[in-house]
């Protein structure tokens, strides 16, 4: 097997599985290669959102919400609203990540995070009934979550 | 004037994807309309994922696969949508039949089919083996 050195998806892929391991470090010089070899808006967009979530995980939550605005005006993804709202979220503002949360579902249907956060906010407002069936869609899938 | 081969279609279709403008969809329906084989259903497959149109993806990949089931590229972007849609069974069968085509046809597995594989080693929570 050969490996192509400049393969900013190959290291996009990798800075978000960093990422899932909680190395925002690891994750971010991933992503430093990504840019570094990206030569898409898309694959821009798909860096920044990354970015975003390692700066989550380092706690810089202006800068993360910061690239997910810059990552939704590249490319408006379901994936890439679920990622600002989990900065709203970490934010304390639930409103916002909410109207975030409800984009994501109708962009893509498929996107288990936004019900996973969407769950948690309405626990933290007490729809209990209403959080319990949200998160049966994700049973299973939990280790995706960072928070 | 339009072009009649579907390459021309096929290309702007995936540059268009990349560059985040419209019309990527259309120019892949117009390159399958012009020769549906499996190549044009596998392109148009893609740019429907990249669209979140994993449904309609689904479809073309299993047209591709039934026009073509050798390619172990077809079986890696059906195991990525299959992990889209979280049908996590699937997704490791097709990936078992894209890492035994490679093996089989003695290529080298191409960037699709380790990405396919990543992915699907990431859901199942095997991060180390993603990374």
């Amino acid at each position: 097997m050969r490996l192509d050195e400049s393969n900013a998806n190959a290291y996009l892929n990798r800075g978000w599985f960093f990422t899932l391991k909680r190395s925002p470090d690891r994750a971010l010089e991933n992503l430093d290669l990504a840019e570094r070899y990206c030569k898409s808006p898309r694959t821009s967009a798909f860096i920044k959102s990354n970015r975003a979530r390692a700066q989550t995980l380092l706690g810089d939550l202006q800068s993360a919400l910061n690239l997910a605005n810059e990552a939704i005006e590249l490319l408006p993804l379901a994936e890439f609203f679920c990622t600002r709202a989990v900065c709203y979220f970490l934010m304390g503002d639930h409103e916002k990540a909410l109207t975030d949360l409800k984009k994501s579902i109708t962009l893509d249907p498929h996107e288990l995070e936004a019900y996973w956060y969407k769950a948690k906010i309405l626990r933290l407002r007490g729809d209990e009934s209403h959080a319990m069936e949200l998160e049966q869609k994700v049973v299973g899938f939990e280790h995706r979550f960072l928070f | 004037m339009k072009p009649r081969s579907p390459l021309p279609w096929r290309i702007r279709a995936l540059c268009r994807i990349m560059m985040c403008q419209p019309g990527a969809v259309e120019d892949a329906d117009q390159a399958v309309l012009i020769l549906p084989v499996s190549q044009q259903l596998l392109t148009r497959s893609l740019i429907l994922t990249a669209v979140a149109r994993y449904e309609e993806a689904l479809a073309d990949c299993n047209s591709a696969i039934s026009r073509n089931s050798k390619n172990p590229e077809a079986f890696a972007i059906r195991a990525i949508l299959y992990s889209k849609l979280n049908r996590c069974t699937e997704a490791k069968d097709d990936l078992e039949k894209a890492r035994a085509l490679v093996s089989n046809n003695k290529i080298s597995a191409t960037s699709a089919v380790l990405h396919a594989q990543s992915v699907y080693e990431s859901l199942t929570g095997d991060l180390d083996n993603a990374i």
